[in-house]
């Protein structure tokens, strides 16, 4: 009797979710958002939440992973050649005109596909045009929309800047604004034009190689016109694109499914009938996940490391015998401490030479201490990182030929404190504390800065580790209030270019140069650096930049991060990609070797 | 009773807006970051977090474009870039030549474009200054630049003029009454992060957090009054030892250690339940388990000296010598004294059920209420962590209300008016 009661109980609490589920109708929208018998799908695990399908707004790697089945840009990182290199994505690959400022885009003729009830087309599918790609440009300059993704166009498209500043100055859904798009689209802003249906010119303030590269991120999905300008539909929770796969249904923030979306045919078409992509943020329970067989592939977690993976980098032997892969990745990031230059004790500050001369042999001496061999075996479990010999991640055309700084070789305590002596601070005499800021409050951060702060302590220098929930340590980072940090910068677009702009006094905090970098013959080589095509001329600007940035140490840069992804045996085409994880399209699942491998497990 | 009732009300309405006050200084003090600055992302500038703050309501009286800076090259100069610095009622704009500097102070925006013109010097770097005529007339001033666009700088390039927003800050006691309202109303808005409305997603999550909550409590309640009932009636005898040791030991494992073992030992190695997710009751089965081990030991020791105090009363001594049976004692008596310590700590443990378990959900998947507070947190999401919070505070309050009418239900004692 008792029982039963709880089990009312239960039964009751559990109602009002099922009803509310249905109720968001609008989230899922589609009869056949499951796996039905005999279909291929696969599934996958993030370690992050998904905030939503709009990329004018969302740049969280769960977001873009999210975005990237369903919505498609002009070009792509290539899902398979390494070095990266772009390939063509919606569009072709642009001819370009010999001063570099004329790019023109031919759209492939690709699909819309909107699967929501009340579609935005009868027959749900539209081809994509020239004018929907214009659309998202000009939505990204509105001024109201305050784009997360504005700074990969500022100041770069001829008479855009121009536009979004007579925008700003209307009304948000006013018609004056809905016909200053429209005269936008229609030649209105010199740098963007609709030369046919399925051309699109650009015309450049600058040649910048970096152009190509911003077109294909997530900011610039293609998605209809109807959407981005005339505001119908729901960009964050009804997704429409041109991408192999449709939203099935979302619940957000964890879950999503995908279908197979009928607009694509052919060759195009992908082998998966559909995909779940879930949020689980706690390792264990995805670990367990993966070994359970429910999802296909996953990372190996600190716990479960020892175990799947041998210490000379191969899987482990039960792992082997269950077919499952191995592979390696290497991330496109860095990992850094960095001062802020604005800070009077570590850092830079203008007029005071004798002053900033001291300063910069401190930086360069915590620099020598940094506790590298320690950090690599606890905190990177002996294998998840390899050392950074300047601030650029190897596999960057522009690392091999930068300088390596003098860290590299250390720990060297000896030279680290000889350094300390001769800025005047003999064994930390007369150094006041200083204070390291960290992104964390769990073991993980607090056991990376013990190690740092041991490490100091040898030389005599002693500093102050505090914790910070994210937007604190992003509050006092951007508010240049931060001594010393502990950081990563995973880096938007495989070039040189984004990791040296960090550096750029421009960009300065809140900007992307967090530690407020500003020194004007490094400006002015990244000035040049930018227009540069790759080639012999810009490996060397940029080795002068890295050689200026290893005397100066803005940043001591610590490591580049190591991706290790196993995956099922009955997984097919799945290959680590640092900029987009996750390609449905080219994936499929061997049902027969899914179902030995399963059956085979059972009799363990 | 009715008038008792009236009166506990009454007294509810300034604590509501305590609390209230409490969560609003808390967020207005800066001391859990700054949510425009986390929204604008790596990629910010100062005009695009001074946008979030207008969004956050922090600033009114916004006018885009309200003053344009155009920065003019020398004949047969390259290209450069200039900056222009805001720090709190400074302005500073540095040229590309960085020689040429114009600080300019506090003014009125008029005084600031008159300081820009008089700095302006053809045939060298030189900014010129246009304002508009209604940002003119609204007498803004650079103090409410400083806050409108905070510490921060912008590029100034020639041939593309800057524009600035301007701003006025909203005072914090108008968005103080704004948060009240709004609470009272029950009209949470939406989530800075994910743009889903705040109401919509407490209404999907209540079900999973009460579907683990409601059982596990109950589960557990009744479990740990049966065994402090059986431990308190043979005191020291074999079974009130072995409990004793069990809850001592169970008291000493954390929960997270339950959590993970349960998860790998009962859910993966055995297969007895779900390792993850939640598509149905039976997901809940395996997390309701581990909540009632971990909650048990506690309980069972503190129902046992609850009712070992009960029993030690003169009364129930009394109730004994004169013949009255153990159990009989024990129903009428022991039980009944205990029920006001028992009610109050049940009551006390009400408002937090609603939100299930922070780490259960976490850890098995479970699309509650926990889980979206630790993600509130974690993101820095002020409007879902506002409206968690006063939900909270009003679950806590209605419990003591609650608990107090129930103890004077149970003990008429507690009626004096």
């Amino acid at each position: 009797m008792r029982r039963n009661a709880v089990l009312a109980l239960l039964a009751c609490s559990c109602a009002p979710q099922m009803d509310a589920a249905r109720e968001t109708g609008d989230l899922a929208p589609v009869r056949d958002a499951v796996e039905r018998e005999g279909e291929s799908w696969a599934h996958f695990a993030l370690d992050m939440r998904i905030s939503g399908f709009d990329p004018f707004r969302f740049n969280d790697r769960g977001s873009t992973t999210a975005m990237h089945q369903v919505m498609e840009p002009l070009l792509e990182f290539h899902y398979a050649d390494r070095p990266y290199r772009l390939a063509a994505g919606l569009a072709e690959v642009p001819t370009v005109s010999g001063d570099g400022l004329v790019h023109t885009f031919r759209i492939s003729g690709a699909l819309f596909y909107d699967p929501w009830p009340d579609p935005l087309w009868e027959g749900r599918t539209r081809e994509v045009t020239a004018r929907d790609v214009v659309g998202g440009i000009l939505r990204h300059a509105d001024p109201h929309v305050n784009s997360a993704g504005w700074w990969t166009l500022e100041g770069l498209i001829e008479g855009l800047d121009v536009w979004r500043a007579a925008a700003g100055r209307m009304t948000p859904g006013s018609r004056e604004l809905n016909r200053h798009y429209a005269a936008g689209a229609a030649g209105g802003v010199a740098g963007l034009r609709v030369a046919d249906d399925r051309t699109v010119v650009f015309r450049l303030t600058r040649a910048d190689p970096r152009f190509h590269q911003v077109l294909a991120l997530k900011y610039h999905s293609v998605l209809p016109w109807e959407m981005t300008v005339e505001g119908m539909g729901n960009l964050a929770n009804r997704p429409v694109g041109t991408g192999a796969f449709y939203v099935a249904d979302w619940r957000p923030p964890t879950r999503v499914a995908f279908r197979r979306s009928p607009a694509r045919r052919g060759s195009t078409s992908p082998a998966l009938d559909g995909a779940t992509l879930e949020a689980v943020v706690e390792n264990q329970p995805r670990w367990l996940l993966f070994l359970d067989g429910a999802i296909d592939a996953a990372a190996p977690d600190r716990d479960s490391f020892a175990t799947a993976v041998t210490p000379a980098g191969a899987l482990g032997a039960e792992l082997a015998l269950r077919g499952v892969t191995l592979q390696t990745s290497r991330g496109l990031d860095v990992t850094f401490l960095g001062f802020n230059m604005r800070d009077p004790v570590v850092g830079h500050l203008p007029g005071d030479e004798e002053g900033n001369r001291r300063r910069r042999l401190l930086r360069r001496a915590i620099a020598l201490a940094y506790p590298w061999d320690r950090w690599f075996d606890v905190v990177r479990n002996g294998a998840w990182a390899v050392r950074a010999r300047n601030c650029l991640p190897p596999g960057l055309r522009e690392a091999a030929a930068a300088p390596a700084g003098e860290w590299t070789s250390g720990p060297d305590l000896g030279r680290a404190a000889a350094l300390l002596a001769e800025a005047g601070w003999p064994d930390g005499r007369g150094l006041p504390v200083l204070t390291l800021e960290e992104a964390g409050t769990g073991s993980a951060s607090r056991t990376a800065s013990l190690l740092l702060k041991d490490a100091l302590a040898k030389i005599g220098i002693r500093i102050t580790p505090t914790a910070n929930t994210w937007p604190q340590f992003d509050a006092k980072v951007k508010g240049s209030s931060a001594q010393m940090f502990r950081m990563a910068w995973r880096l938007d677009y495989p070039d040189a270019e984004n990791v040296l702009m960090q550096f750029y006094g421009p960009n300065a905090s809140p900007g992307p140069n967090a530690v407020n970098f500003e020194n004007a013959a490094y400006d002015r080589l990244f000035e040049r650096f930018r227009r540069l095509p790759p080639g012999k001329e810009r490996d060397d600007v940029a080795a002068e930049m890295v050689g200026l940035l290893n005397a100066e140490m803005p940043w001591a840069p610590r490591d580049h991060r190591l991706g290790y992804h196993a995956a099922h045996a009955w997984l097919e085409g799945y290959r680590p990609h640092a900029l987009d994880p996750l390609w449905l399209e080219f994936l499929a699942v061997d049902s027969r070797v899914k179902a030995d491998t399963m059956a085979a497990w059972g009799q363990d | 009773m009715g008038a008792y009732l009236v009166r506990r009300l009454i007294t509810v309405v300034p604590l509501v807006v305590g609390v209230v006050a409490v969560v609003f200084l808390v967020f207005d003090s800066g001391l859990l970051g700054d949510p425009s600055m986390a929204l604008a992302g790596r990629h910010a500038d100062t005009a695009m977090i001074a946008r979030y703050d207008r969004e956050l309501g922090l600033v009114e009286d916004w006018r885009e474009d309200a003053v344009r800076l155009t920065l003019h090259a020398p004949p047969g100069a390259a290209t450069g870039i200039g900056r222009l610095t805001f720090h709190e009622d400074r302005l500073t704009i540095e040229l590309p030549d960085r020689t040429s500097v114009l600080a300019l102070d506090s003014g009125n925006l008029r005084d600031v474009v008159d300081g820009v013109q008089a700095g302006h010097a053809p045939g060298q770097w030189s900014v010129t200054a246009e304002i508009a005529d209604d940002a003119h007339e609204a007498g803004l001033s650079l103090a409410g630049l400083g806050a409108a666009q905070r510490t921060g700088s912008a590029r100034l390039m020639p041939g593309t003029p800057l524009s600035l927003a301007w701003a006025r800050p909203v005072p914090a006691l108008r968005r103080f009454l704004g948060d009240l309202r709004a609470l009272a109303t029950f009209n949470f808005g939406e989530s800075l992060r994910t743009r889903q409305p705040i109401t919509h997603q407490i209404a999907l999550r209540a079900g999973p957090s009460l579907g683990l909550a409601i059982p596990a409590f109950t589960l557990t309640t009744l479990l740990s009054l049966a065994l402090a009932l059986a431990c308190a009636r043979r005191r020291s005898g074999p079974l009130d030892r072995t409990v004793l040791v069990a809850c001592t030991a169970g008291m000493s494992v954390t929960v997270l250690a339950f959590i993970l073992l349960g998860q790998k030992w009962l859910a993966y190695d055995l297969g007895l339940f779900p390792v993850y997710g939640f598509s149905g009751a039976s997901y809940l089965a395996l997390p309701i388990l581990i909540w009632v081990a971990a909650a048990l030991g506690p309980e069972v020791r503190l129902y046992r000296t609850l009712l070992i105090d009960a029993a030690g009363g003169g009364h129930v001594t009394a109730a004994r010598t004169r013949g009255l049976s153990a159990a009989a004692a024990y129903r009428g008596h022991v039980l009944r004294g205990a029920l006001v310590p028992i009610v109050t700590h049940l009551v006390g443990a009400l408002p937090f059920l609603f939100m299930g378990s922070l780490l259960l959900e976490r850890f098995f998947g479970i699309p509650g209420l926990g889980d979206y507070i630790i993600e509130a947190v974690f993101a820095g999401d002020p409007p879902v962590l506002k409206a968690m919070t006063f939900l909270v505070a009003l679950g806590f309050i209605a419990a003591h209300v609650l608990g107090d009418l129930l103890c004077a239900l149970a003990d008429p004692r507690l009626r004096l008016s």
